[in-house]
């Protein structure tokens, strides 16, 4: 072996170690400071019309390898910050949030993430009058990204768009929204094939530190719905600083092809004050329709006391 | 999930489903009065190579942080001096603060460095196999850990209830089951949800 190899060698095992430190694996470049995440605000519509409301969405481009969190993080993790930063008279509604990936970490602890890519949207009404030519949108956002290690970034992303009567013309973008509105939770009411039901498996004691849910999931349609064979099927609470719940479990003796039944451990956290009337989260589970495709369904559900 | 697992629960559910529906009752708890869990013991090494345990200090109140001095949560309440602080505060009174460090790559060297650049006045014990995190079941860093001077651990979580750092005014729960240990008692929250980057354990 000549010394130029080695040299070779030795210089591309450096590069290796150095791209290993990186947070993402990504570029070796010390000199590199472009950050984990980037954003970039986008509207449904690529014109205004005065109160006609439209949907913004801070679209987060992800580095291959890194993740970002859910509103409940997981077992470890923060949930994104987004500011929408509107013009007077503009109405932000709520954000809404996809429908997180499951994520194991070494330790076995479970986090709740997106990889590559994520939009977040909230739908604007803006005023019935605008006075300006064309407005600024603006977002201000922070959230955590880790991989190896975590790195808190934050970033501030504006876009201008003109302003004009009458009916606004879809915009080029459009179809990132219908991608991320298909993956928000929606209840199974939404779906007319789908009906749901969650309740406590009858309690014994009101001081008691653990539940189990049961969700049952029916298809209304005359054809069956299933579970793929590889049960894939995850719950995610929704935050709280009540409750902790563990993994969801398919109820295969209970369950029929027209019938789903899942069990769900929830925990209250010691010293925590009472069982919340309300509490809920997400079911994602890939069913397959008799006859029809694979579709992934993002359930919203609650939990709610009954009374006894 | 891997399939074998699921397969698993699958048959283990299907089991306890079965008692579960025939008599809809769940297994009682032990009671409204919940008795605190003796704290695990250990025994590590710190960042000088000194030896720690818990056993050596009987009768003192123990704080455990998890710590990781590449986690930006850590980073923050360092730069705030939450945890010095703290620290300092109740050292007359007999208050141990122990930081653990359970990160896979950080050896002596590295929690050494750190001790001196806050010029801290407590140790950092060595864990890079992760056992007292896993023992602990140490989730973030930081989680943070309160024993009573009776061994018993009365508190299990965050360190406050400001995950962001942005607050105003906030509920430092460490603080107030410091506080309560010293005094003999319970704090009102006895377990929150532990907030910042995960542990990084090996496996």
């Amino acid at each position: 072996m000549n010394k130029e190899l080695i040299i070779r060698q030795m210089a591309g095992i450096l590069s290796l170690i150095a791209a290993a430190l990186l947070p993402c694996g990504g570029s070796a470049l010390a000199l590199d400071t472009r950050p984990l995440v980037e954003v970039e605000l986008f509207t449904d519509k690529d014109r205004l019309a005065p109160g006609e409301k439209f949907r913004l969405g801070l679209l987060f481009k992800i580095s291959p390898g890194c993740h970002i969190y859910w509103m409940n993080p997981g077992d470890a993790g923060l949930a994104p910050q987004i500011e929408w930063k509107l013009p007077e008279g503009f109405h932000a509604g709520p954000v809404f949030w996809p429908a997180p990936q499951r994520m194991e970490e070494p330790g076995g602890l479970l986090v709740n993430v997106y990889t590559e890519e994520v939009m977040f949207f909230s739908w604007v009404r803006p005023p019935e009058r605008i006075k300006d030519p064309s407005v600024t949108l603006k977002a201000d956002a922070s959230w955590l990204v880790c991989r190896k290690i975590c790195v808190q970034e934050s970033a501030e992303a504006k876009l201008e768009l003109p302003v004009g009567s009458g009916l606004a013309e879809a915009s080029p973008s459009e179809g990132i929204f219908s991608r991320y509105a298909a993956r928000v939770p929606r209840p199974a009411s939404d779906f007319s094939t789908l009906r749901s039901e969650t309740r406590w498996i009858r309690k014994t004691q009101p001081q008691q530190e653990t539940r189990t849910g049961i969700i049952v999931l029916e298809s209304m349609a005359e054809k069956s719905i299933w579970l793929t064979g590889e049960g894939e099927f995850y719950w995610f609470g929704y935050p709280s600083e009540n409750l902790t719940s563990g993994e969801i479990h398919y109820d295969a003796v209970h369950s029929s092809a027209k019938r789903l039944v899942f069990h769900l451990s929830v925990r209250k956290l010691d010293g925590a004050s009472a069982w919340l009337a309300k509490w809920g989260g997400v079911l994602t589970a890939t069913l397959v329709r008799e006859g029809a495709d694979t579709v992934n369904y993002a359930l919203s559900l609650d939990f709610t006391e009954q009374a006894e | 999930m891997k399939v074998l697992t699921s397969m698993i629960l699958i048959a283990a559910l299907a089991i306890t489903t079965a008692v579960l529906t025939a008599s809809e009752t769940e297994p009682q708890s032990s009671g409204s009065e919940a008795k605190a869990m003796k704290a695990p013991v250990f025994t590590a090494v710190d960042h000088n190579g000194k030896e720690q345990s818990l056993a050596q200090y009987k009768g003192n109140v123990v704080v455990l942080e998890w710590i990781n001095p590449d986690c930006p949560f850590v980073v923050r309440h360092y730069r705030e001096g939450t945890m010095k602080g703290l620290a300092e505060r109740f050292k007359d009174q007999g208050v141990v603060w122990l930081a653990v460090n359970s990160t896979n790559y950080h050896d002596a060297n590295k929690n050494k460095e750190w001790v001196e650049k806050y010029s801290l006045g407590y140790p950092i014990l060595v864990d890079k196999d992760g056992k007292i995190g896993k023992l602990y079941g140490a989730k973030t860093t930081p989680h943070m850990f309160v024993v009573n001077r009776d061994g018993e651990l009365i508190y299990n979580g965050a360190v406050d209830d400001d995950p962001n750092g942005k607050k105003d005014k906030r509920d430092v729960y460490v603080l107030s089951a410091i506080q309560a240990a010293l005094s003999g008692s319970m704090p009102a929250r006895r377990e929150t949800k532990p907030y910042g980057c995960s542990v990084k354990y090996a496996n």
